[in-house]
């Protein structure tokens, strides 16, 4: 029993670099060698298939022949296509707009969702705010047919056709 | 000689850590952080230094809180002091120019300018608190929002510079104390468990490779497809679900093996009360031994505001402070033990 500290992660055995989070028996002969490694170089050994949640420059597809990528500058910052890959963070709030359509799938990869449903800018325009608001309702919809409360259901039917009447 | 601003934070600890709140002798405090950014200007990783010198004082100019320190003005002790205290971030720490920081409310608010976002504000409450902390956080976002034109879509939310915090811009994590998991070996599979779920677990103190402490940062990963309020309860109920099985390893701990923690819990005490030289290690390590006690009943002499009151002022960068100047490790475990001697 150790009181005071554990070793949680461990550094991996072959690049010295990401934490280990697999651990391997390696049997050679009689001798049996434990092996801490990083998922990436857990795939590179043919151990595992790599999936890594922040490696985001694979969510991020590179095509170099497809002409379009390489056109792909943000008019506001400066930021090519390849330098998001290579950073991993935008340069400004262009960039969104900019490279929309390539990035949809890092955040459905990322957060599992590609909307927003939190918390509103206070000055922002009417109509995102009804928007949001079908949004949420249509969320809760969902939930209410997939629970068979055909009630509720019909109340928030009702609400969503209010607010999309709405100008 | 450290920056006269100081002065108030190197007399009093912290409310976050004033050992009160639900859970507080577990559960250390609750944090919540937005991250924000202005339309009209590049993120901080895309600006030139005088031009984030422009961001900072269009900020200020449009807030009513005028007490933001420029970050130039402190000295690089007086900025591992600011990062021991939690108000500003390892990264940011090592920047000069052109950045931001306050201190409000007893270090329960605190904001950083030009960090990896435009604004970084945070909260945080003594023990499990969420909901205070971000109620609090919220009031402050909704002030700032009315005179600050964010960067904002109605489809992916408030657009922060790294994808990760897209969307909310909201990370919620709570300061943990976990020694009855790690002492039966069961820790691995609770993170195994809070990966499963969407949570982000790592060592408070830690090089990466160890954990000192038993103290573990819980956090949310996910920021995008949720509400702010789900975030919190979420996050709420999955720490009592870890303090629920905290404290079933802890009666195993104490049905099977009573009198070698109780002699644990004992010679940590004595070590502290009765050390010469004490690293920072040994005393997170022996610190962790004595909270457990206190925990658990068995020291009753401690009180866990003052255990909590060592653990921040017996930091490298706090010790160093508190004489005005640069001393060595070796002198640094000298005055710890003094300083652990006289006030445990």
């Amino acid at each position: 029993m150790y009181l005071y500290s554990i070793i949680l992660i461990m550094l991996c055995d072959i690049c010295h670099k990401n934490d280990a989070t697999i651990s391997y028996t390696v049997v050679v002969g009689e001798k049996k060698t434990k092996l801490h490694l990083c998922e990436e170089c857990a795939a590179k050994k043919g151990f595992i298939k790599a999936f890594s949640l922040m490696n985001i420059q694979e969510f991020i597809p590179l095509d170099p022949n497809e002409p379009e990528v390489k056109n792909l500058i943000c008019p506001k910052c400066g930021l090519t296509y390849k330098e998001l890959r290579e950073q991993a963070e935008f340069g400004c709030s262009k960039c969104y707009k900019t490279f929309e359509r390539k990035i949809i799938p890092l955040f459905q990869k990322i957060h599992g969702s590609t909307q927003h449903i939190g918390k509103l800018v206070c000055i922002s325009a009417e109509r995102d705010k009804k928007e949001m608001k079908i949004f949420k309702f249509k969320k809760r919809l969902d939930k209410a047919i997939k629970s068979e409360s055909y009630e509720e259901a019909a109340i928030i039917r009702d609400e969503i056709k209010k607010w999309e009447t709405k100008n | 000689m450290g920056n006269k601003k100081l002065n108030t934070l190197l007399k009093n600890p912290p409310n976050w850590i004033d050992g009160k709140g639900r859970f507080a002798e577990t559960i250390l405090s609750s944090r919540v952080r937005f991250a924000r950014n202005l339309k009209q200007f590049n993120f901080p990783n895309r600006t030139k230094e005088d031009e984030l010198d422009e961001i900072m004082n269009f900020i200020i100019s449009h807030i009513n809180y005028k007490c933001i320190t420029s970050l130039s003005e402190f000295s690089p002790l007086d900025k591992k002091f600011l990062v021991e205290r939690r108000i500003i971030s390892r990264e940011f720490s090592k920047k000069t120019k052109g950045r931001g920081v306050g201190i409000w409310e007893g270090e329960n608010i605190g904001l950083m300018l030009n960090e990896n976002d435009h604004i970084r504000i945070h909260s945080i409450c003594s023990g499990l608190n969420l909901e205070l902390a971000y109620e609090k956080l919220n009031k402050l976002d909704d002030e700032f929002s009315e005179s600050l034109p964010y960067a904002f879509s109605s489809k992916l939310g408030y657009l922060t510079a790294c994808p990760t915090n897209t969307g909310t811009g909201l990370r919620a994590s709570v300061l943990v104390h976990l020694p009855g998991l790690v002492h039966s070996e069961q820790i691995k599979k609770i993170l195994e468990m809070l990966h499963k779920d969407g949570f982000l677990i790592k060592g408070f103190y830690s090089d990466g490779t160890m954990v000192e402490g038993n103290l573990f940062q819980i956090s949310n990963q996910v920021t995008l497809g949720i509400t702010e309020e789900e975030i919190i309860d979420k996050l709420h109920k999955m720490i009592l679900q870890v303090i629920g099985y905290e404290n079933n390893a802890r009666e195993l701990l104490l049905s099977n093996t009573r009198a070698q923690l109780e002699d644990k819990i004992w010679r940590a005490y004595s070590i502290l009360k009765n050390a010469r030289l004490l690293s920072n290690e040994e005393f997170i390590n022996l610190s962790s031994a004595v909270r457990f006690g206190i925990e658990l009943g068995i020291l009753k002499k401690v009180s866990l505001q003052n255990l909590n009151k060592l653990l921040i002022f017996t930091q490298p960068a706090h010790l160093q402070e508190s004489i005005g100047g640069m001393i060595d490790s070796t002198e640094r475990n000298v005055k710890r033990a003094l300083y652990v001697r006289k006030n445990l």
